[in-house]
């Protein structure tokens, strides 16, 4: 709206200037003309384009139950839209996900047990010597001299 | 006079200003951690980082197989820093690993890894000292690991295998050394009243079977279907989906019935007092004896653990312990008499496997002592242990 009443402003403007019935605007004559003012404009209309946004945002989000709900609710209907185009069977071919497996995983129960239960305790034995090549052994030899000279604290 | 009052005076702010000082309470420093977990933790980040080579170096000094040589030394040197952690935890009568049982059979248990390189550790430290002449020193190692063995606990099964593990590793270097330090008598008898005060048998394999119940049985629902198949196959997709197709509430039903009645039967014969040959074969029994062709017996049995196999590294972990004290009653009667006896003295620990008396047989370099009962769990020439004590003359 301000910028539409700017815009009428500078046409009424332009016409009392050049004294015609009807304004003829050239506007990349009145760009180089007018360098200061073109950029007033366009800053304003940024502004308002920027506090349209914030507007959005606050109406949404404004009070912190509601924000949440509202949150979930786009994430909600994103996933589904999501979830709508991988079951289209005509789109295009999803990229497999890539699965990146926890090295971690080594040292769950589940692992060690089953690892248990298939090879006894040889088996067992091999998995706790391979987990500290897996996991990486303790780096003490960092010693905190040289964790501090990585930063710049001092 | 003038002159003598202002010293007295002087004296008195002195005397009253130091007796502040002295009587003041000192500032109270935090306690030191009373959960020796803790501790261990700490001692598993002050290690060095050692080679896969070092570390297989390391178990075999430990193991007894090879001599200590320099390579060890300097890497049990480097670390100090890791065992003055241990030697501080193993006097903490308290030890709570941190398990997060609440992510049921996802949790995490990296600690384990760490132990059985620290008992390498201490073992093979052990090893060095007994190779100097510190007897003493040696067997203090060994009974430290014996501690360690007992807080490493029975959380789970895998911590049961790993204490009991750990226990038969000390035993085997305390035997050894035993045998090296047979004329110190005073030294002899230390051991015994040290290895009398264990408190290792407290450890027993029903609390981790009774939480294993818990937790398959929380697994064989429909709710948890897919990482119940997940862990059956080993990830393997096909499998995966063949078993999330084929499983209904009422197989999974059956199937923890079936698995929870064999394992509370389990439980039974492992706290009975039956001799280990017949408990063993009721482990065995109860642990195999599953329907391959029904589905619901086929996936109990994939959770049935081995329990057998842990009755018999239990059993000989106990024969472990037996076979030290009743060698070590043996080198106490050697020191007495002057001369190594020609029969087994009466009254000594038995073998753990027959309930029996070991059997005694006198070599050229001092004896041995043999199980009667076989170990049902090793192969046909192995499944009589015996230990041999080759005494220092």
């Amino acid at each position: 709206m301000s910028t539409q009443r700017d815009n009428e402003k500078l046409d009424e403007l332009i016409f009392r200037a050049i004294n015609t019935e009807k304004p003829q605007f050239d506007a990349e004559k009145w760009k180089q003309k007018y360098p200061d003012e073109y950029q007033t404009l366009i800053s304003r209309r940024e502004k308002a384009a920027s506090s349209l946004k914030q507007n959005i945002w606050k109406v949404i989000f404004g009070k912190s139950i509601t924000g949440l709900a509202a949150a979930t609710a786009v994430i909600v209907v994103i996933g589904l839209l999501l979830s709508r185009d991988r079951q289209n069977p005509n789109g295009p071919a999803a990229k497999p996900p890539i699965i990146v497996h926890s090295p971690a995983k080594i040292v769950s129960m589940a692992s060690m047990r089953m690892t248990y239960q298939r090879g006894g305790l040889d088996a067992l034995d091999k998995q706790l010597g391979d987990t500290l090549d897996v996991l990486g052994a303790p780096s003490s030899s960092v010693s905190i001299q040289e964790l501090l000279e990585g930063s710049n604290i001092f | 006079m003038k002159r003598i009052r202002n010293s007295t005076f002087t004296a008195i702010i002195l005397a009253s200003f130091i007796f502040t000082i002295v009587a003041s309470p000192a500032p109270a420093l935090p306690p030191d951690p009373d959960n020796a977990a803790l501790l261990y933790y700490q001692g598993f980040l002050s290690m060095p980082q050692l080679s896969e080579e070092a570390r297989d170096h390391i178990a075999d000094v430990a193991g007894g197989k090879i001599a200590p040589d320099d390579q060890v030394r300097q890497d049990i040197g480097q670390s100090a820093g890791g065992i003055h952690f241990i030697e501080a935890a193993v006097k903490v009568p308290v030890c709570q690993w941190g398990i997060q049982f609440s992510e049921g059979f996802d949790a995490l248990m990296p600690q384990f890894a760490q132990i059985r390189l620290m008992t390498f550790v201490l073992l093979a430290d052990a090893r060095v000292r007994a190779a100097d002449g510190d007897y003493r020193g040696a067997f203090e190692r060994c009974l430290m690991t014996e501690t360690f063995a007992r807080h490493v606990g029975n959380d789970t099964l895998i911590s049961y295998l790993v204490s009991v593990s750990v226990r038969a590793a000390a035993y085997k270097c305390i035997q050894e050394i035993t045998a090296l330090a047979a004329s110190d008598v005073e030294l002899l008898q230390w051991l015994k009243n040290e290895l009398a005060k264990s408190q290792i048998n407290t450890i027993s394999a029903v609390r981790p079977l009774k939480l294993e119940i818990e937790i398959f049985t929380d697994l064989m629902q429909m709710k948890s279907i897919e990482k119940f198949a997940r862990i059956l196959s080993e990830s393997d997709e096909k499998k995966v989906a063949e078993i999330i197709r084929k499983s209904n509430a009422e197989v999974l039903k059956k199937s923890r019935q079936i698995y929870t009645e064999r394992m509370n039967l389990s439980i039974k014969a492992w706290n009975s007092p039956m001799p280990y040959e017949q408990a063993y074969s009721q482990l065995t029994k109860l642990a195999n004896d599953l329907d391959p062709n029904d589905p619901a017996s086929a996936a109990a049995g994939a959770f049935m653990p081995a329990i057998n196999k842990v009755f018999s590294r239990k059993t000989l972990a106990d024969t472990q312990a037996n076979v030290i004290m009743a060698g070590i009653e043996i080198l106490l009667d050697r020191a007495r008499t002057r001369r190594l006896a020609d029969t087994l003295p009466a009254g000594l620990p038995k073998d753990a496997f027959s309930g029996k008396d070991f059997e005694y047989e006198k070599t050229k370099d001092g004896f041995i002592l043999r199980c009667r009962g076989k170990d049902l769990d090793e192969d046909e020439d192995e499944m009589i242990h015996q230990y041999e004590f080759k005494v220092k003359k």
